[in-house]
């Protein structure tokens, strides 16, 4: 689930970050109104619970055993934008300290873990316990919550792998990181969660929240928040944003039929159609035949004039701040 | 208060020796605390970061900030001859460093290993197409190795090795505390910076009760338990953690606020940044505007 | 003239339908060293988090140097003066300790308070002199034993200065040679006319160090308050509110209590 560095595209990394800004953003400030103080506390430890169930390996039939995300317990205990910050944090530190994805998926994989998964958990489990459930229907409603969330998941990390080969090819049309077309990646994604780590995320979220329920009752959701319809929507629009976001930055309206089967079949001898495709698209300069020697010597000296500039920069403001 | 009187069977022991066996396995209670071992084993053991090197000589905004650009440049370029380059570059900060290639392949290998599985079919014709390098053909089925495959799964293998290469140099020369300082002098807003500390920090008080948990059940299982009673044991123990975790979280903030927490976190001033640490911030922007290029 | 620090009348804390606390009246003066047996769940911790503003109580007024402590009078400029005269020891030493590194954590403190920034340095440098740990400086609280850590968090209190100290089981999991370090860092501390008030189950403490013993029975009302030997005698009083059992009291007095605690401290203070 956690997507390393080097498979998504810096833009398609930026998109996420720039995604996750506002929603982290209305989630601080979410937190912040529920709660009376900024209550770090309850967030880090949030964030360490999600840490430490992620080590703990659930019995399954079979003699086997595996693990949960454990977003959805999380969101259920804490409310999700409690939630949503509590497992970016756990997703920062999994990137920075453990090489649990990359430092720049950050963003991408906090959408997929954090975002999405708390809310999709969040909500589908309030949705089947509407009303006055019964201890059996919430706990089919937290199994069905955990399913649920972990497959979208699932789905929002195939596409955005997917997509790769599509948005960021190199100038000759060849992918320059992940290289599956939606028609392998989503597969490739969707089998084993729907069929195993589904399953597995459905039976633990299940068994911890009929645990919670019976030994906690209602203080086990101090923080939780309402469902506003205003958020709601803000939900929905965040969750489509990337989606808008990516199709601004490659200009879909450019693609031609081909293109558009290309991502969803990748019909890999369209690849001379790419190059014709992404030579329009893709500033000159990396063409590094077009131009010769000359025009790369110019631009190393100009690289190294920038960053000469951008340093002298950071040493005045650094000078002037410490006054 | 009554003395206490102990049972008479309390008082029987036994003497028959035990027998040696095949017996259950516990093996969810042995992954989990083999999960648990790896994770204190990784942070606890500081490794080169105590060390004197060129790495550790920086400050640490300068040495996250540096990273962070090598970083982002190895995920721009699309050419081979840069990622190496940032092996090259990476290889002599190491040796500058005092960390050793071994400690830095650890970190390495799971990542290049699992990527170098998932780029594999890339080799062959049924993904992509291009002139055969080799083939071999049974029976009417052929399959062969193109050369514009082994263009892009090798890059692949590359550049996700580089990246995570430089993450985990960054992490071999920095000490934790270090790297949350880094991050605060970077203008990483305060709260999240101490959020994300606390969470380190909490890790460890909470996976010292998961692992008691695991090793009280352990010394407890004589025969292998049912499955559903397992499941449910797993269960208790995750919503014990949780229940440990907000009551934690409660204390820990009336502690903060008991020293006079308001919602506003103040820190010392950093230390500036030398001359070496602006060589470091020259050397690598440099690198990242040549990605821009090539 | 001595000054009461803290007045508390008909201080009560229910939550749903338990009580922790029931009217629970007393004052503290300037310089008394006051210490709060009580049987585990007695309420005892409730009553120092209570008195240090951190939680408030359902009935009952309570007052610091003759100001009510309440939300709405922790949220002005009161708030400043009573967390820079007030130190709160937690029970857990890993509760204190959300710093990155001892040097952060004790400095935690004084910067909240926003000291200058040469008079922070200059404090936290010469707490860890003072107590013996300049050495952990730079390590991070998880990887410190569990003497250390008290420690740490006891250097963290101390750097704001406080005029009053508060302790919750302060003894709780420490080694002997760390319980005979804190008694003589409290003692001193005492002669400083620091208002120590410490929360505990730990009678040779208490007896040795504290003026004044308030009992919480296990009604969550106070069972007795006097002069801290004239408590600590009355063996029906301590047996009732559950601090003390039957083989204690077989004993006699105080003096032979002291070797069925966790250590002695007559052996070595005397």
């Amino acid at each position: 689930m956690h997507i390393p560095d080097g498979y998504l595209s810096p833009r398609t990394c930026a998109v996420f970050f720039a995604a996750m800004l506002p929603v982290w953003y209305f989630a601080s400030k979410r937190v912040e109104e529920g709660l009376k103080l900024k209550n770090l506390p309850l967030l880090a430890l949030g964030a360490a619970f999600t840490f430490v169930i992620m080590m703990f390996n659930i019995p399954i039939p079979g003699g086997s055993s595996g693990h949960m995300v454990g977003s959805v317990v999380v969101s259920i205990a804490l409310g999700p934008w409690a939630g949503v910050i509590a497992l970016s944090l756990a997703v920062t530190l999994q990137a920075f300290l453990f090489g649990d994805g990359g430092v720049l998926a950050i963003g991408a994989n906090s959408f997929n873990m954090a975002f999405i998964m708390s809310f999709a958990g969040y909500y589908s489990y309030r949705a089947l316990s509407l009303g006055s459930p019964g201890h059996a229907r919430k706990i089919a409603a937290a199994a069905a919550a955990g399913y649920v969330a972990v497959n979208l998941a699932a789905l929002a990390v195939g596409i955005e792998l997917g997509i790769q080969p599509v948005i960021s090819a190199g100038t000759d049309g060849r992918p320059l990181y992940a290289p599956y077309p939606l028609s392998i990646s989503i597969p490739a994604m969707m089998v084993p969660h729907a069929l195993f780590l589904g399953p597995v995320e459905a039976l633990g979220t299940a068994l911890v929240v009929s645990y919670m329920e019976k030994t906690m009752g209602n203080d086990m959701a101090r923080a939780r928040g309402g469902s506003k319809p205003l958020w709601t929507a803000l939900v929905v629009l965040a969750v489509l944003a990337p989606l808008g976001l990516l199709a601004v930055g490659t200009p879909w309206g450019e693609w031609g039929r081909e293109e558009v089967l290309g991502m969803i079949g990748y019909v890999p001898s369209g690849m001379e159609r790419y190059e014709g495709a992404w030579k329009g698209l893709l500033p000159d300069y990396g063409n590094e035949s077009a131009e010769g020697i000359g025009a790369s010597f110019v631009y190393i000296i100009s690289a190294a004039i920038g960053s000469l500039a951008a340093v002298l920069a950071v040493y005045l403001w650094g000078k002037r701040w410490r006054k | 208060m009554a003395e206490v009187r102990l049972p008479d069977w309390l008082k029987e022991s036994r003497g028959e020796p035990c027998l040696i066996g095949k017996g259950g396995s516990h093996g969810f209670l042995d992954k989990t605390l083999a999960n648990i071992s790896a994770f204190m084993r990784e942070t606890l053991s500081s490794g080169a970061a105590e060390r004197p090197g060129a790495l550790q000589g920086l400050s640490p905004k300068a040495r996250i900030a540096g990273f962070l650009l090598l970083i982002i440049a190895c995920s721009i370029t699309g050419r081979a001859f840069m990622l190496i380059g940032a092996l090259v570059i990476m290889a002599v900060a190491m040796l500058m460093s005092n960390v050793s290639a071994a400690s830095l392949a650890k970190r390495v290998a799971p990542s290049l290993f699992f990527t170098s599985v998932i780029a594999f079919p890339v080799f062959f014709d049924f993904i992509t197409p291009g002139a055969s390098v080799f083939g071999v053909s049974v029976s009417g089925y052929s399959i062969s190795v193109t050369k514009e495959g082994a263009a892009i799964a090798l890059f692949l293998v590359l550049r996700v090795g580089v990246m995570v290469a430089l993450a985990s140099l960054l992490l071999l020369t920095t000490r934790q505390a270090d790297f949350f300082k880094g991050l605060k002098e970077l203008k990483v807003p305060h709260l999240f910076v101490t959020a994300l500390y606390m969470t380190f920090r909490y890790v460890f008080v909470l996976l010292k009760t998961a692992e008691d948990a695991v090793l009280a059940r352990k010394s407890r299982t004589i025969a292998t338990g049912r499955l559903s009673e397992a499941q449910r044991w797993t269960a208790s123990r995750i919503a014990l953690i949780l229940k440990k975790s907000m009551s934690y979280a409660e204390e820990v903030n009336m502690a903060m606020i008991s020293r006079g927490f308001d919602g506003r976190l103040r820190t010392l001033k950093a230390p500036g940044m030398e001359g070496r640490d602006y060589l470091w911030l020259f050397l690598t922007l440099f690198f990242l505007f040549l990605s821009f290029g090539f | 003239m001595v000054q009461e620090v803290f007045r508390l009348s008909g201080i009560g804390y229910s939550y749903g339908e338990g009580y922790a606390l029931k009217g629970i009246s007393f004052s503290a003066m300037q310089g008394e060293s006051l210490g709060i047996l009580g049987a585990n769940g007695s309420g005892k911790s409730t009553l120092l988090k209570i008195m240090n503003g951190l939680v408030f109580p359902t009935s009952g007024e309570m007052r610091f140097l003759g100001e009510v402590l309440n939300e709405v009078s922790l949220k002005g400029p009161f708030q400043r003066c009573f967390r820079e005269r007030i130190g709160f020891v937690f029970p857990e030493p890993d509760v204190q300790l959300f710093s990155p590194t001892v040097f952060d954590e004790v400095a935690f403190g004084p910067l909240q308070l926003e000291l200058p920034e040469d008079e922070v340095r200059r404090r936290v440098g010469a707490l860890l002199d003072m107590l013996g740990i300049s050495a952990l400086k730079e390590r991070p609280p998880y990887t410190l034993s569990s003497g250390e850590k008290k420690k740490v968090a006891i250097a963290a209190v101390l750097s704001t200065n406080p005029d009053v100290l508060l302790l919750d089981e302060p003894t709780n999991g420490l080694d002997p040679r760390t319980q005979v370090w804190l008694f003589e860092l409290l003692q001193g501390l005492k002669d400083l006319k620091k208002t120590i008030v410490m929360a505990t189950h730990d009678l040779s403490l208490v007896g040795d160090l504290s003026d004044r013993v308030i009992v919480i029975g296990e009604d969550h009302g106070i069972a007795a308050d006097g002069k801290a030997d004239k408590v600590l005698r009355d063996k029906d009083l301590l047996l009732k509110a559950n601090i003390i059992h039957e083989h204690t009291h077989r004993h006699g007095d105080i003096i032979h209590m002291h070797s069925h605690g966790p250590f002695s401290t007559h052996d070595e203070h005397e």
